[in-house]
């Protein structure tokens, strides 16, 4: 999975040989709504011809994997993973979760908490 | 910009996702307190932020903007199978607190990590959090060397912290230490009166083009 070792554009010296944003096609910004935490995953639909980063990715969403994780395993910068899987959820290639919504000057549900706390109490 | 979500039906095997964020100098133990907690070694992700360049002379060479990449470390704890909370160390150095905003946005709340020897470099991540609105604890780390050589009254008083902002001792390397931190910042959240929360002030400086 890790592409470091083997992929003619990464040297495990000097890191990625291309820029970031050629990955990107030269694009600076995701059409879709990614956060550190939102979750995605895979939903099987088959897609031909895919590059080798989107399929990188597509691989790691396999299984349900945080944007922040997807960035980190995949070792792309984390603009670059929002363009790109904002590139696969437009092809219906994953299906996608926002974070949990929490707001300013707003206690969380009070569910929510206790089971936190609960896990918690369990490390 | 409309929601991801808004036009899928969101598949019930995805977990919900929660946002911590532990804050606090350089070197003051963050990534070990997230290492301590995390069920996974934590990871890094690489956050690249445009912001307005403020001098003049960075306008002429940068067209107005500069580019800085920051490092995230951040861990995971699942709760059961329905969400998993994610604890982000806030890099610490002053010149990158422009991207503090966009990392609070959305969080359940903040872990202020002290050290007692270097008690001065928490004074304006307090600041910054007394201001933001975002609940807060301070958690005193203990080091090798300077176990608590200030009580928590002591450090409350030198932090000058508001009565509710709760202060406990820990040793972030320490898992049930590291624990018993989450869950007292998690408890405070229970029992915080959120009426009494700040607004957030308004900030000189709004970052632009954040891709955090």
């Amino acid at each position: 999975m890790n592409r470091g070792e083997t992929d003619a554009f990464v040297d495990s010296a000097a890191g990625r040989l291309i820029r970031p944003y050629a990955v990107a096609g030269g694009r600076t910004a995701p059409q879709a709504d990614f956060h550190l935490v939102t979750h995605v995953v895979a939903t099987g639909r088959p897609l031909d011809g895919l590059g080798p980063d989107h399929d990188d990715i597509l691989s790691l969403c396999r299984r349900p994997i945080s944007v922040a994780e997807v960035s980190a395993l995949s070792g792309l910068p984390l603009a670059v993973t929002k363009i790109l899987l904002s590139d696969l959820l437009g092809w219906r290639a994953i299906d996608t979760r926002a974070p949990v919504p929490v707001f300013e000057r707003a206690r969380p549900g009070a569910d929510l908490l206790e089971k936190v706390l609960d896990a918690l109490y369990k490390l | 910009m409309p929601s991801t979500n808004s036009e899928l039906p969101v598949p019930s095997r995805l977990p919900g996702g929660l946002k911590l964020l532990i804050a606090g100098g350089f070197g003051v133990g963050k990534t070990t307190m997230v290492g301590a907690v995390s069920e996974i070694a934590p990871l890094t992700t690489e956050a690249t932020i445009t912001e307005a360049s403020r001098g003049v002379d960075d306008i002429a060479l940068t067209g107005g903007k500069t580019t800085t990449t920051v490092a995230l470390d951040f861990g995971r704890i699942s709760i059961a199978d329905e969400y998993v909370l994610f604890l982000f160390g806030m890099p610490g150095q002053e010149r990158f607190w422009f991207m503090w905003d966009q990392l609070c946005i959305g969080a359940l709340g903040v872990i202020v990590l002290v050290d007692t020897r270097r008690i001065e470099d928490s004074f304006d991540a307090v600041d910054y959090f007394e201001r933001s609105g975002i609940p807060f604890l301070v958690a005193v780390n203990e080091f090798e060397g300077a176990p608590f050589a200030y009580t928590g009254a002591e450090v409350r008083e030198a932090l000058q912290l508001r009565a509710e902002v709760p202060v406990v001792m820990c040793d972030a390397r320490s898992r049930t230490s590291a624990v018993n931190t989450l869950i007292a910042l998690v408890r405070h959240l229970q029992t915080l009166d959120y009426s009494t929360v700040r607004p957030a002030a308004p900030r000189p400086a709004v970052p632009e083009g954040s891709f955090i």
